[in-house]
């Protein structure tokens, strides 16, 4: 919409305030109009060019277009139930019923030298009555303006307000048409030939008079506020020309008289064209808005359509990460029982050594192995993906565990780690921290019996063959390894070592000298086989 | 039923459990033909030593695990197979039952329930004409 337009109700034109041009345009062609019909009025008697078919086609154009501006008031009115406007759509569908009496009376208008209705002098009475009836009926819409002005009827009884004043208006047509036609036996002559009578001159004059003083008092009113008051003020003063014209032409076929016609035909038309230019209007206003809609929803459908898809993508990775997270936890039951297995299997290997080892120190070994796995957990509990984590931490933790349960710093045994940074999975790391546990538990018991203490080193080289080499050294007394963890005595000729070993898929080479060298290559994990 | 000659195959890639389990069974006087990691060491065993029995593990070491074993065994020697596996997930176990599996045991498992088990199959093959 014209952001310089306000509306009183949207979509309606009852309330719409004039813009400043529009002012300015309806002031401009009202003063044009008022001088224009002055300039003439000396010459309104000279005789005009005569037109027969000038009364059937005045009376027409009138006829429609004060039709529809009535009933288009109508419809304003039930949108806007102002007084004013429903006595103005009175006045409009009054002066429509009298166009077309004007046509039905005027002699030679359907038939030839006669009206079609009444006598030869009712023309000239309904004529009266149409333009002393309209500016009155327009007056006191005006004066209705005036005083009711924002009162509106109640919503229940626009209906029947429409209703009583459509039958008032057609009561008062009646009574008028059958006046008219039926009393000529009191109605004065209004006409002699082609003259008018002085008296129905008067009545002209008082009809330009009553169009005028609807015109100010709208002026005075309004003040130029509403632009369909605007437009009706120059209907007015067309009007007020219209019979100026005819009563100064003095008879048909005058310069005056013809224009009178054309006159009216303006004043009939002028709000019509208003609402047609105001439909013309709203009708861009609302292509403009449907325009602005469809761009609206399809911005709101492509956004919902990116949303959906946003929406799909995240539901996608949900459902991953939630699949990922039942794989991970299925895998962790796994390996819990798993393991508990592997403890199972541990005892079982050292159960079968009751018999040479004393139990507390089978049940140390075996806290000690148990202690090894718990901490490749706790390793992977507070890794960042959960699944690796670097194995030198790893190596320190083992390293002082198994320092502290063999009472190490006591005994001047020094166990040291020097490790690289080294990622590894839990299939990994199990056997690795089992098989150092094992390595460092037999340095530790066997090494330094002669209680001169020493050190344990353990060390985890990464390799450019992409192998690791572990080792783990002592500068101890040189053993073999020690029983507890080597079962040669056994058919299965298999130690816990020598299974950790194989299932690092490793090589171990030992070497005794001032000491024993445990070394042992495995295949990097991670690294392409 | 259970004397000297009966031999088992231990197919684990937890070598401290198929170590475990193999101290179990020779204490309970069962010989221990060997142990596997893998589904073709399984098959390569099977085929060198006819055990009268496997205890094999789901997962394995290498591309085939060891349902895919047992079929094999199954197959090539028409030798019983328990399965000793940790996973109760029902696709794992329907892929078991479909193996025709000689029995099956959850880890971790209690010897007694290893000997019994083992027991009741070798008792059924023994039954077999």
């Amino acid at each position: 919409m014209n952001a310089n337009v306000e509306h009183g109700q949207l979509g309606t034109f009852g309330g719409e305030s004039a813009t400043p041009l529009a002012r300015r345009t309806i002031g401009f062609l009202c003063g044009v109009y008022i001088l224009a019909t002055l300039a003439i009025l000396p010459f309104a008697d000279r005789p005009g060019p005569v037109i027969p078919a000038v009364t059937t086609t005045f009376g027409a154009g009138v006829l429609i277009a004060d039709l529809c501006t009535g009933f288009l008031l109508l419809a304003q009115f039930r949108a806007v139930p102002s007084p004013s406007l429903l006595l103005l759509a009175a006045a409009y569908v009054y002066s429509a019923a009298m166009a077309l009496l004007h046509m039905l009376t005027f002699p030679g208008a359907w038939i030839a030298n006669a009206p079609l209705i009444g006598t030869p002098q009712s023309v000239g009475w309904l004529f009266i009555f149409w333009v002393l009836g309209f500016p009155a009926l327009a007056f006191a819409a005006v004066v209705a303006e005036a005083r009711f002005g924002e009162r509106r009827v109640t919503a229940g009884r626009v209906g029947h307000a429409i209703a009583a004043t459509m039958l008032g208006t057609l009561a008062l047509i009646t009574v008028l048409t059958l006046s008219a036609t039926t009393g000529q036996g009191w109605l004065p002559h209004e006409l002699q030939g082609n003259v008018f009578a002085a008296w129905g001159n008067a009545a002209q004059w008082t009809s330009v008079a009553l169009s005028m003083a609807a015109f100010l008092l709208l002026l005075l009113v309004t003040r130029g506020r509403n632009v369909l008051y605007g437009w009706l003020g120059l209907a007015l003063v067309a009007f007020a020309a219209f019979n100026a014209l005819a009563v100064a032409g003095g008879a048909r076929y005058t310069i005056g008289w013809d224009l009178s016609r054309v006159s009216g035909f303006v004043s009939a038309s002028l709000l019509l064209i208003f609402f047609l230019g105001q439909f013309a209007r709203l009708h861009r206003s609302l292509a403009s808005a449907l325009a602005r809609l469809r761009h609206a929803n399809e911005t709101l459908e492509r956004r919902v359509a990116e949303r959906t898809a946003e929406l799909e993508t995240s539901n996608q990775r949900l459902r991953k990460a939630l699949d990922e997270r039942g794989l991970l936890l299925r895998e962790v039951y796994h390996r819990v029982k798993n393991n508990l297995q592997v403890i199972d299997g541990i005892i079982a290997i050292q159960a079968s050594e009751l018999g040479t080892t004393a139990p507390e120190e089978l049940l140390d070994d075996l806290r000690h192995r148990i202690n090894a796995l718990g901490l490749v957990h706790q390793q992977l509990m507070t890794s960042d993906d959960l699944a690796t984590f670097d194995i030198r931490p790893f190596l320190d933790e083992l390293k002082g565990n198994l320092s502290a349960a063999n009472d190490s710093e006591r005994r001047g045994i020094v166990l040291s780690v020097e490790a690289d940074a080294l990622a590894v999975d839990l299939d990994f790391a199990i056997p690795l921290g089992l098989l150092v546990t094992e390595l460092v538990q037999n340095a530790l018991k066997h090494a330094f019996r002669n209680g001169r203490g020493g050190a344990v080193r353990i060390g985890l080289r990464r390799c450019p063959d992409d192998t690791v080499l572990l080792t783990v050294s002592d500068n101890g007394e040189g053993h073999d390894g020690g029983h507890g963890t080597l079962r040669r005595d056994g058919g299965l000729g298999q130690s816990i070592v020598e299974a950790l070993v194989f299932q690092l898929e490793g090589e171990m080479t030992t070497s005794n000298g001032g000491g024993t060298d445990i070394v042992v290559r495995i295949p990097r994990p991670g690294a392409a086989a | 039923m259970m004397d000297d000659r009966t031999c088992v195959l231990v197919v684990d890639d937890e070598q401290l459990i198929a170590l475990g389990l193999a101290v179990t069974l020779r204490d309970m006087g069962l010989q221990v033909c060997g142990t596997a990691a893998t589904a073709a060491k399984a098959i390569e065993l099977t085929q060198t030593h006819r055990p009268s029995i496997v205890l094999m593990d789901v997962r394995l070491k290498g591309p085939a695990d060891g349902v895919e074993a047992a079929t094999e065994i199954h197959r090539l020697f028409g030798t019983p197979v328990i399965f000793i596996t940790g996973s109760r997930e029902p696709e794992t176990v329907e892929r078991i039952r479909q193996d025709h599996p000689a029995g099956i045991l959850f880890k971790p498992i209690l010897p007694v329930n290893l000997k019994a088990e083992i027991e009741r199959v070798l008792s059924r093959q023994a039954g077999r004409p």
